[in-house]
């Protein structure tokens, strides 16, 4: 369905053409538009008798939920790699869905020095903007305390960026991922500000906004998000909240976990291990 | 009723006509589906095809490199991670083999503030091998399994096995943590008993003067060969006869 009729190139002809369509159809089926309407209110029985988005996949069945193990990530950025490749992100330094932070205290210092791979010294250790490495700017400084943070949408459970989106292009399914719908979004870009953890950016090629969904496309087809899959270190973890023995759970059950800026109120659903008052 | 009220009713009801058919016309017909969203996004969004295929994927057609794969400390590292997505493939083509394996493997093993202790690390300036850019990891290094055999044997075990009588040109024992450092190198595919032939030239038992003129020769580059070339490299004449000595002297025999 052309929903901008205005923008066909056949010009007003065809507008009229379709705008008489719509009028006809309203005139004619006055009823049945009431009965569409009426159709609309979500009924809790057809979500249950009938498997959605796909035939093999009910999303009423799932809760997912993600676990980072800040311990043990080696900072060797092959999830941002991987990502932009599976999710068609812009192979630069400044467009991703993920990433990760790294946090130095040196020596009789307070504060964290953090950076991530779009910090120009580690976009020129890479030799491109398109390849993902930490330089090694710490290896003759004295450290105290050193870790990599990797981070990305947290998939809230009252996600800010829905709240503010004001056409419905951005929302929270059944299993619990935020998504975006592209055709829907008109690039105002207020999820991009409203977001409390910076996880969305702005597609230039597509003109909408864009952030992690955790693979849903891979998960909707029993294989794990592309970060999860690509991590050497088995600092990402990732399952079904409802399967009692998904790796997610025995994650959560034996570990004391965090959420980034809990005074926020968002309830993320990425539960962090290992990180340090700093993060945020 | 008056003919301006007719006209405004009339007018009304055109409006009212208009903005159900509007609304009708714009609205996808499954926004409001499951809440104020096109229930559609979420279908299109799981259609789209997956780019990395994981490695039961791989498996199909590579089983010899999976079994290898499995076995050794390189199996938390998927094979897309270093050839890159799967994709369609074989139908598109071969995937990419590495061929800069020193930036490829430095990636992780580096030695950097911030990686875990578990994580195996190198500082490259201090690698047994010297790497001088000709040197990739792969020349030493399995990928699918990189772990050297010969290195998981007690270092101490060599200096203890140095017998008391050495062989003819060297007049003194040669300090163990001299023969330490000097043979450092040589144990990852020579054995610590200088044995092991998986990978390399069995040294035990050998002449002192063909080992002597051997490493030598690989010093000069009248022997080729790129790793020997490299670590032979920085070695003195007398670190030559030192090492031939060491050598010359262990029992030989096959690998224990």
């Amino acid at each position: 369905m052309t929903r901008n009729p205005s923008k066909d190139k056949s010009g007003r002809r065809a507008f009229l053409r379709t705008a008489g369509k719509a009028l006809a159809g309203a005139v004619g089926g006055g009823a049945l538009l009431a009965k569409s309407v009426a159709q609309d209110e979500p009924i809790a029985g057809d979500k249950a008798t009938t498997s959605f988005p796909t035939e093999d996949y009910d999303w009423t069945k799932h809760r997912w939920a993600y676990g980072i193990d800040a311990t043990r990530c080696i900072g060797c950025l092959r999830c941002v790699e991987a990502c932009k490749i599976e999710n068609g992100v812009a192979p630069d330094a400044h467009h991703f869905r993920t990433w990760v932070e790294r946090y130095v205290y040196l020596e009789g210092e307070e504060r964290a020095q953090v950076d991530s791979h779009s910090d120009p010294q580690n976009i020129a250790a890479s030799g491109s903007e398109s390849e993902y490495r930490f330089d090694n700017r710490y290896k003759d400084e004295k450290v105290t305390k050193a870790f990599f943070v990797p981070k990305m949408c947290n998939q809230c459970e009252h996600p800010s960026c829905v709240q503010v989106c004001p056409v419905g292009a951005t929302f929270k399914t059944e299993d619990g991922v935020v998504l975006i719908d592209e055709t829907y979004c008109i690039g105002c870009e207020y999820c991009v500000q409203a977001c409390p953890y910076g996880a969305r950016y702005f597609n230039e090629e597509t003109r909408t906004s864009d952030k992690c969904n955790w693979c849903y496309h891979r998960i909707t087809k029993g294989l794990l998000p592309v970060c999860v899959e690509v991590c050497p270190a088995g600092a990402r973890i990732f399952g079904d909240r409802n399967d009692p023995s998904s790796p997610i759970n025995e994650f959560i059950d034996n570990n004391r976990i965090h959420v980034l800026k809990p005074e926020t109120g968002n309830a993320p659903t990425c539960f962090y291990v290992g990180i340090d008052k700093e993060v945020s | 009723m008056p003919a301006h009220i007719v006209r405004l009713l009339l007018l009304l009801g055109g409006i009212l006509i208009l903005a159900v058919a509007a609304r009708n016309y714009v609205l996808d017909p499954s926004y409001y589906q499951f809440g104020d969203y096109r229930g559609d996004a979420v279908i299109e969004e799981a259609a789209y095809p997956p780019q990395f295929r994981g490695a039961a994927y791989c498996q199909g057609c590579h089983a010899v490199r999976h079994t290898e794969w499995t076995a050794g400390v390189h199996r938390s590292v998927k094979c897309e991670v270093c050839h890159g997505p799967a994709r369609e493939h074989p139908a598109t083509g071969p995937l990419p083999i590495p061929d800069d394996t020193m930036k490829l493997c430095t990636i992780c093993h580096e030695a950097m503030p911030g990686r875990p202790a578990a994580q195996p690390q190198i500082v490259i300036a201090e690698h047994p091998v010297p790497h001088d850019g000709a040197l990739q990891c792969l020349t030493c290094h399995n990928p699918h399994s990189p772990k050297i055999s010969g290195r998981e044997e007690p270092v101490e075990a060599q200096a203890t096995a140095t017998p008391a009588a050495p062989a003819p040109a060297a007049a003194t024992l040669i300090p163990a943590p001299r023969l330490m450092a000097l043979t450092t190198p040589c144990t990852p595919c020579h054995g610590a008993d200088g044995r092991s032939s998986a990978m390399s030239a069995a040294l035990a038992g050998s002449e002192f003067a063909e080992l002597e003129r051997k490493l030598q020769e690989y010093r000069s580059g009248a022997l080729q060969h790129q790793v020997m070339n490299a670590v032979t490299k920085s070695l003195s004449d007398e670190d030559i006869a030192d090492l031939a000595e060491h050598y010359a002297s262990l029992p030989g025999g096959p690998t224990q």
